[in-house]
């Protein structure tokens, strides 16, 4: 048995609620360390002088103090009992409401994001080859950028039609010949 | 009721649950000293222990259904004043009063209780209690509680371990080393 040990047993010694071998051993230790007696006497010492403390008494008018907070509290119970909210579902009716909520919101931006044909909104606008030029969004303000467009458009679109008289001509031409030979 | 006596504690709470205040009443005079006692030499002020077995009281009172017969009803009512004195000891921390332990020793004043006793033993008396009330508040409060228990309520350590929740082991080890750091204490005063 070592200094530690021994110290932990004390109180089991003085209470007499060690094993025989364990109080053996205990014996052995205080036979061999003499200073470890004085320790057991000191702690054996203690506890009777704590044993012996005069016991502590409340006021004399300790009663009717009591008796005047329990009247208070007396009154005060009922009306604690009726403040109590039923629950719902196990759940506040606070708790229960925000979650009907989310709920709802939810089903609803579900609902939203649906595809569905008469929604333009829901699907996104396509892009077909057909649309070369942006549809302008205010007239007013486009009708100064598209002149030199429109003009350049025209222009181009000249040259492709002179260049289908150029390919329609040499047969319209012989055609015209053929007739004046006739 | 006409023989008070006859009844234990528990007989007594039960009673008191269907409505009989004489109960309360009967249970309040047996526990009121004891709590005090206890509290008192846990918290080292009357004024504030009787503030606080008060407050243990009327919870018995108020919460007389939150006890159920499973376990002792000095069991119950001690851990309800074990709390509260130790919510009460945070408070006064937190409040940054002068802890006892933070002090010499000789710098205590006490509300020491009156001991009958002879002259001479009175004022050794007085002297004596005195320095154990200082090395009892110098234990830290886990310590303190079940030594309190233990050594001066002389609690079974089977119901010490129910009011403070902890192992029987722990409860052992703890009130081993309380007795051993009281002695360190109050070797210099003998």
């Amino acid at each position: 048995m070592d200094r530690y040990q021994f110290e932990g047993y004390i109180s089991d010694y003085i209470e007499n609620s060690l094993s025989i071998a364990k109080r053996k051993e205990f014996e052995q230790f205080l036979a061999e360390n003499p200073e470890s007696k004085v320790m057991v006497e000191s702690v054996r010492s203690t506890m009777s002088q704590l044993k012996h403390l005069p016991a502590v008494k409340t006021s004399d008018d300790f009663m009717v103090k009591l008796q005047e907070r329990v009247a208070k509290q007396r009154d005060f119970v009922p009306v604690q009992q009726d403040n109590r909210r039923p629950l719902i579902f196990g759940f506040t009716p606070l708790t229960a409401g925000m979650m009907s909520l989310v709920v709802l919101a939810i089903v609803f931006v579900g609902y939203e994001l649906m595809p569905s044909g008469s929604n333009p909104m829901a699907i996104p606008p396509q892009i077909t080859t057909n649309n070369v030029m942006p549809t302008p969004v205010n007239t007013t303000q486009m009708q100064s950028v598209n002149t030199e467009s429109v003009l350049a458009d025209a222009q181009e679109d000249s040259s492709l039609i002179e260049e289908e008289l150029q390919q329609i001509s040499p047969e319209l031409e012989s055609k015209i010949n053929y007739v004046r030979t006739q | 009721m006409t023989d008070k006596y006859k009844y234990t504690d528990e007989e007594l709470i039960a009673r008191f649950q269907k409505g009989d205040e004489n109960a309360y009443t009967e249970l309040v005079k047996r526990y009121r000293d004891r709590l005090m006692t206890f509290v008192y030499r846990f918290v080292s002020d009357m004024e504030q222990a009787e503030d606080i077995v008060q407050d243990a009281l009327v919870k018995v009172y108020t919460h007389k259904h939150y006890y159920k017969e499973v376990a002792k009803f000095s069991t119950w009512v001690y851990t309800i004043a074990g709390n509260l004195a130790k919510t009460e000891l945070r408070k006064r921390k937190r409040r940054q009063t002068s802890s006892l332990s933070t002090l010499g020793l000789d710098d205590k004043d006490y509300d020491l209780p009156s001991v009958e006793l002879e002259t001479g033993e009175h004022i050794q008396g007085e002297y004596t209690e005195k320095k154990i009330q200082e090395a009892i508040q110098l234990l830290p409060l886990h310590f303190r509680t079940v030594i309190i228990l233990r050594d001066i309520q002389e609690l079974s350590y089977d119901e010490i371990s129910n009011i403070v929740s902890v192992p029987l082991g722990t409860v052992k080890s703890r009130i081993n080393r309380a007795r051993l750091q009281l002695q360190e204490a109050l070797k210099e005063y003998k």
